[in-house]
């Protein structure tokens, strides 16, 4: 049984309020006593407990204290709140003042999808071949016009122009639909049968809009090219052999090949130097030399 | 809040804190907040260890405030900045001490312990208002029995011994009531 001596003496030993040759006599006590060694156990454990219990509320109670993050200062809260408004005023602003008929774009876009196939495969081929179509033109004439049609039909007129070709300005062109791409050699591209079901003057034309420009002395670019606008850039030995540019329009997309030392190779209208790659599709070489004999 | 928006002078914090004035706590919390908490993030702490040294630190300072062994010869800020220092530095050695013997022992978690400080807790929280507050005062904040008296009403200190003896009778009869004192055995 611990008597109230004990514990008062195990209470001023843990509170450090001993003299030495008291706490000298009771460390060896604990070491032969055991029961008094149980009992400072005990009671150790009881005065600890009741201080982390304080402990405990006392953390509580601090972690209920709104604080500002340590991370991000509230300077650079108030920048990024900052940023975030003048981003959703500068996006509303754009709509409403550069694209007041959003509404009219938007029916736009729909008509364009929904108009029938066999419809826009007329209008194409008016554009590329140069023929006119009153009824089709009539009815987008009477549509109020949207800047990223006027945008498209400028583009269009500017290439037209170029290519001397006899459309006419002003003419409402329809978006494309289907557009020929030669660069798919998979053998599996969807406008092929296009190209066979048509006559070849239909879905072509051709002109010299791209001004060619040679790098033969370029270390890191052997047989590559860049074509940023109309102007097409040959990295290679281009000045040894002769070579020839094909251009081809269908709508108001440009495809171009270019003729070097018996091969043909693609151009694709991007603006980073590429490697030059040969066409490997039969039927599209066939085309093309059908193009150059022709000339 | 209290002291929401009113700036409280070294000396009123300390005097407030030194009596106990927990608002005082929140207070100083919130002031020093960012400058404790940066001390440990820059220097490989995460945020939450970051908080949990200087809730440590306040309790440092606020324990020694209450038992009336400080006299302050700086600002608060250094002392409790020195605190957070001393802290974080002893939870790294703590870390790559462990660390090392994770490499070359298994953990072995000590379930007694925490048990034991389960029980503990919970006893506390079954005793009376006044019982805990007593006991809080006495073994804690390290009062005397006359600020005991003093902060609880009592009529003398005679009144306070009795019932902090009493209190801390009651508390130890409830633990072994549930549990062997066997269990308290190392």
């Amino acid at each position: 049984m611990t008597t109230e001596q004990d514990i008062s003496l195990i209470e001023d030993y843990l509170a450090n309020r001993l003299s030495d040759a008291e706490k000298e006599a009771f460390e060896v006590r604990l070491k032969t006593d055991k029961s008094f060694s149980e009992a400072y156990s005990f009671q150790q454990a009881v005065i600890k407990g009741i201080q982390n219990a304080r402990i405990a509320e006392l953390k509580a109670m601090l972690n209920q204290v709104p604080v500002g993050s340590s991370s991000i200062s509230s300077t650079a809260i108030k920048a990024i709140v900052g940023v975030s408004i003048t981003a959703v005023i500068s996006t509303i602003s754009y709509f409403v003042f550069v694209y007041p008929n959003s509404e009219e774009v938007k029916s736009s876009a729909i008509e364009e999808v929904l108009v029938p196939k066999a419809e826009n495969q007329t209008e194409a081929t008016e554009v590329v071949g140069a023929t006119e179509n009153k009824n089709i033109s009539t009815q987008h004439e009477t549509e109020p016009p949207s800047i990223q049609q006027n945008i498209a039909e400028n583009k269009i007129e500017k290439r037209k122009k170029a290519a001397n070709n006899e459309i006419k300005e002003g003419k409402v062109v329809e978006p494309k639909i289907e557009i020929f791409d030669p660069l798919a050699e998979d053998g599996q591209a969807t406008e092929e049968p296009m190209l066979e079901d048509k006559p070849e003057e239909d879905v072509f034309t051709k002109s010299n809009t791209l001004k060619t420009e040679v790098q033969p002395k370029d270390r890191r670019h052997s047989f590559h090219y860049q074509i940023e606008g109309d102007q097409l850039k040959l990295y290679g030995p281009f000045e040894k052999e002769l070579y020839e540019v094909l251009e081809f329009f269908s709508n108001d997309k440009r495809t171009a090949f270019l003729y070097y030392n018996r091969t043909y190779y693609s151009l694709a209208a991007n603006s980073a130097i590429a490697e030059l790659k040969p066409v490997m599709d039969p039927k599209l070489i066939q085309k093309l030399e059908q193009y150059r004999k022709n000339q | 809040m209290a002291f929401k928006n009113k700036e409280m002078s070294e000396t009123e914090v300390f005097d407030r804190i030194k009596g106990g004035d927990e608002k005082a706590l929140e207070y100083l919390y919130k002031k020093y907040y960012r400058m404790m908490t940066k001390l440990v993030i820059s220097n490989s702490g995460t945020e939450d260890e970051a908080r949990d040294i200087y809730q440590d630190a306040l309790v440092v300072f606020w324990q020694k405030c209450t038992s009336g062994n400080l006299v302050m010869t700086s600002k608060i800020s250094t002392y409790i900045y020195s605190i957070c220092q001393n802290l974080w530095r002893k939870e790294l050695e703590r870390k790559k001490r462990l660390s090392n013997e994770e490499k070359d022992m298994p953990v072995v978690l000590d379930t007694d312990t925490a048990e034991r400080e389960k029980i503990i807790a919970a006893c506390i929280n079954e005793l009376g208002e006044t019982c805990k507050k007593v006991l809080t005062y006495y073994y804690f904040d390290e009062l005397s029995m006359q600020d005991i008296a003093d902060k609880m009403g009592f009529a003398n200190t005679d009144t306070a011994k009795t019932k902090k003896y009493k209190c801390k009778k009651k508390l130890d009869e409830l633990i072994k009531s549930k549990y062997s004192e066997l269990d308290f055995l190392d």
